[in-house]
């Protein structure tokens, strides 16, 4: 086997087998306090599993992941009462996780291996009366370690990192600030047509520059929010869709790239994602061309990542994703339609499942006032760890 | 405060026995010769396990870099912090503060020594990354 090799995509099964998102669950999602990550991925499972108009006795997989308080493990099983599951894990690729269960589970049904399988992420970080930055950690207490050093150094936070790479990034092609914020405001004006938005006040450049400084080069509006909620999909085969409720979303295609950064001399960090080897791959398993794609949902940590992401999949050249951003692009009134929710910037943060949650909705044709008029091929990116973990999908409303 | 503190573990205590004597220690294989970053376990090159320790030369140059802005305190003062990665002459980058830099002097390639930093009298020494110039 060459390395130009790729798998046999759903293309190469029969039609029947091929798998389908038939369900998208999402519970409240933001400042909603209370429930347990275990109890959101619970009734993220329950809306899907409605939403397909599928009863929770015809899952027969499940797959579960959660965020920071990792509160969601094997015992959902129990929770959500599911007898003789074929399939049942835990995953953790960080951000690219919820890519990653897809795969996994749409691998799993075109061999039979399972049928319908439940794929839920969910976290509660938040709690009432603490920042955000306290939910992610950033506090002062010892720690032991290579990790613990580099804490007590002051690194205590993916907001360093990423602005590190942001600042290699701006000194090896001249990205500006300026060309950072035409995507927090781009973003923002998509997250006022979303009613599940979390921010949708519209914001200017000049807001952009006069919130306050995080970690240089990143101002607060380049960082991601912090929501508790869950978020599931179902997937399941084309044959088994197609009695249900919803309009089916086919997996077209899909990949994975895990760079594993050498963190020395030659090491290309914050220059280049895994988007770069993921997108062109899962876009051969689909059959597809990068200009065939008709919306974008990119995992948007900050700013930065839709931008090297962009670059990465080969919407501009390497190095112009600045440029690019600040062209006019980007927004309801673009050209290229990224983000259309707001994405994890202005609606909500569920790692993963934002941009895939956002995915189906506008592959369903269902995003009301923000619906993309063209959704045939929707490109889904997922970015874990400090640009360690890729996962890209391309869902289509066709075979 | 310019470090906060931190506990030892076993897989940190030889190197950390370094830096109490002012050495920056790296991992050396005794079957190929290359040096790896210090939090390896096997050689980077070559993929051996038999490793000791060498110390580094102390230089290194910048890398990237964020200046990280901290919450207002009482006063209604931001404490910043210059964070960045440096590469080491031998090969590896150590990610680290950059103390008391001259902002206006930030740029790819600045060249920067090794020095360390305890949180108090009875702490490990922390590495960290001083300006060449100020060295």
């Amino acid at each position: 086997m060459t390395a130009a090799a790729v798998a046999p995509g759903p293309r190469g099964v029969p039609a029947g087998r091929r798998p389908v998102i038939c369900g998208l669950g999402m519970t409240d999602l933001g400042k909603v306090y209370g429930p347990s990550a275990a109890q959101f991925a619970a009734d993220a499972v329950r809306l899907a599993a409605a939403d397909a108009g599928l009863a929770l006795a015809d899952i027969d997989g499940l797959l579960v992941s959660s965020g920071v308080s990792h509160g969601v493990h094997l015992d959902l099983q129990l929770d959500l009462g599911l007898h003789d599951l074929a399939m049942l894990s835990e995953m953790q690729a960080y951000g690219s996780t919820a890519g990653a269960m897809v795969q996994v589970a749409s691998m799993a049904v075109q061999s039979g291996m399972a049928g319908t399988v439940a794929c839920v992420w969910a976290d509660a970080p938040l709690q009432q009366g603490t920042s955000s930055a306290a939910a992610y950690g950033a506090g002062a207490r010892i720690q032991s370690g290579w990790r613990g050093l580099t804490a007590a150094a002051g690194i205590t936070s993916a907001n360093h990192r990423y602005a590190m790479a942001a600042r290699r990034h701006m000194e090896r092609f001249g990205t500006t600030s300026d060309q950072l914020g035409a995507i927090a405001v781009a973003q923002r004006d998509w997250a006022g047509l979303n009613p599940l938005a979390q921010l949708r006040t519209p914001i200017t450049i000049e807001d952009y520059h006069a919130s306050r400084w995080i970690a240089e080069p990143f101002h607060l509006l380049d960082c991601c929010l912090v929501s508790n909620g869950g978020i599931a999909v179902i997937v399941t085969t084309a044959d088994r869709a197609a009695g249900l409720r919803q309009p089916p979303v086919y997996v077209r295609g899909w990949a994975q790239a895990h760079p594993g950064n050498s963190g020395r001399r030659f090491d290309d960090f914050g220059l280049v994602s895994g988007a770069a080897t993921a997108g062109p791959a899962a876009l051969r398993m689909a059959d597809a061309e990068l200009a065939d794609i008709d919306v974008v949902e990119v995992y948007d940590c900050y700013t930065y990542t839709v931008l090297v992401t962009l670059e990465d999949y080969g919407f501009c050249a390497k190095g112009e994703g600045g440029p690019f951003a600040a062209s006019g692009v980007l927004g309801p009134d673009g050209k290229l339609k990224v983000n259309t929710g707001g994405g994890q910037l202005s609606a909500y943060y569920m790692w993963g499942m934002t941009p895939l949650s956002e995915a189906v909705i506008q592959a369903r044709g269902q995003a009301g006032e923000r619906q993309v008029r063209d959704h045939e091929l929707v490109l889904v990116s997922g970015n874990g760890g400090c640009l360690d973990h890729h996962a890209t999908l391309v869902l289509a409303t066709s075979p | 405060m310019t470090v906060g503190p931190v506990s030892r573990d076993a897989a940190t205590a030889e190197f950390l026995d370094g830096t109490a004597a002012g050495h920056f220690l790296l991992r050396h294989c005794t079957a190929c010769d290359a040096l790896s970053t210090p939090q390896a376990a096997q050689c980077e090159r070559c993929c051996s396990t038999a490793l000791d320790w060498r110390p580094a030369a102390g230089d290194a140059i910048l890398v990237s870099w964020t200046v990280a802005h901290g919450r207002p305190d009482a006063s209604g003062a931001v404490q910043h912090t210059v964070l960045g990665i440096a590469e080491l002459a031998e090969g590896p980058w150590w990610w680290s503060q950059i103390v008391d830099p001259d902002p206006a002097l930030l740029r790819v390639g600045l060249p920067l020594r090794i020095s360390f930093r305890r949180s108090g009298n009875q702490q490990e020494a922390v590495p960290v990354f001083i300006p060449a110039k100020n060295a």
